[in-house]
């Protein structure tokens, strides 16, 4: 196959999967998962350091490096603009000045549902402040729509509630976005199975960024395989092009030169 | 040596007068690599971090990346 590589604000990447580093049972674990998924863009939490030497847990970079991954700070936990804005400012100073972030601005704890209102807030300033802004949204087209003119780099809708693994509740809202959006469309959250991430990539995604789908399996390293090729498939699929669905069965051997009963 | 109070983290901590940041980070026997600083809610460059003084009832946060989604 041609190289097919995914673009986001101008950098060409091979993968299409983004993968999350949290909810991992130990480091190795989390790398090694990570290492077999293929990914080049990893998203990290910004928090606040133990100052008890005794408690304290070492930087995921020291392992995760920005040297052999695009590190994409997120703004979890955040409800506000204003508060989304501290953390992406907090998360450039710590990469050494990396624009790309991944803008989240939640309602609630317990839904874990996008704020719209605050999330369009948050995006035109971070804009304003030369940052690349990679969406968390709902998969309400207008607000998809807006994301985009305030000049986001990719528009990431949900395809069901943060680790849920629910998988795409919504196709046909997906799809909508897909087509009326030019920058990249990146599902982000709700995946369960390889299955959906392949639908998501036939669909015509551009990409998808799961967490816990790895990360909570049995096996982090197998189901990173696995949703490793199930993206690269999905992919090769939407290439490809599909055939249209038929109401009516369509003999796949020619029905000429079938001998006389 | 005289002692200031600062907010570290949320917590209520005592510092040395006079402590820079780069200091700061020594005194907690804190590595530097990938933190970043605030204080009073603004960040604090790491080029300026041998020249910001803590000065008494400072907000400092200290974070650094960990896993998340």
């Amino acid at each position: 196959m041609e190289k097919d590589p995914l673009i986001i604000a101008g950098k060409a990447y091979n993968s299409r999967l983004l993968v999350g580093t949290g909810k991992y049972s130990s480091e190795k674990q989390a790398l090694e998962a990570i290492k077999a998924s293929k990914s080049e863009i990893v998203t990290v939490a910004i928090r606040r350091v133990e100052i008890d030497s005794e408690s304290r847990s070492d930087s995921i970079l020291n392992y995760i490096t920005p040297e052999k991954y695009k590190i994409l700070p997120n703004t979890a936990g955040c409800f506000s603009a204003k508060e989304a804005i501290r953390i992406a400012c907090l998360g450039r100073e710590l990469l050494n000045g990396e624009n790309l972030v991944k803008l989240e601005v939640l309602k609630d704890k317990e839904t874990l549902m996008p704020l719209m209102k605050e999330t369009i807030v948050a995006a035109k300033e971070l804009v304003s402040l030369d940052f690349e802004v990679m969406v968390y949204c709902t998969d309400e087209i207008d607000y998809a729509t807006r994301l985009e003119d305030i000049g986001c780099v990719a528009i990431m809708p949900l395809a069901s509630p943060i680790g849920s693994g629910q998988g795409i509740i919504n196709p046909n809202s997906i799809k909508k976005i897909i087509k009326k959006i030019s920058c990249p469309v990146i599902i982000d959250a709700g995946i369960g199975a390889a299955s959906e991430v392949s639908v998501a990539m036939e669909m015509g995604c551009d990409g998808v960024l799961l967490n816990t789908a790895i990360a909570k399996s049995n096996n982090p390293v197998l189901m990173a395989e696995a949703m490793r090729d199930a993206a690269i498939s999905g992919r090769k699929c939407f290439l490809a092009g599909r055939i249209p669905v038929k109401k009516t069965a369509d003999p796949s051997s020619p029905t000429k030169g079938i001998i006389d009963s | 040596m005289t002692k200031i109070k600062i907010l570290l983290n949320g917590e209520s901590r005592e510092v040395p007068e006079n402590l820079s940041i780069k200091e700061l980070f020594i005194f907690l026997d804190l590595s530097e690599k990938h933190c970043a600083v605030e204080i009073n809610k603004e960040i604090i460059f790491k080029t300026n971090w041998d020249k910001r003084l803590l000065v008494k009832e400072d907000k400092v946060e200290i974070v650094r990346a960990i896993g998340g989604g």
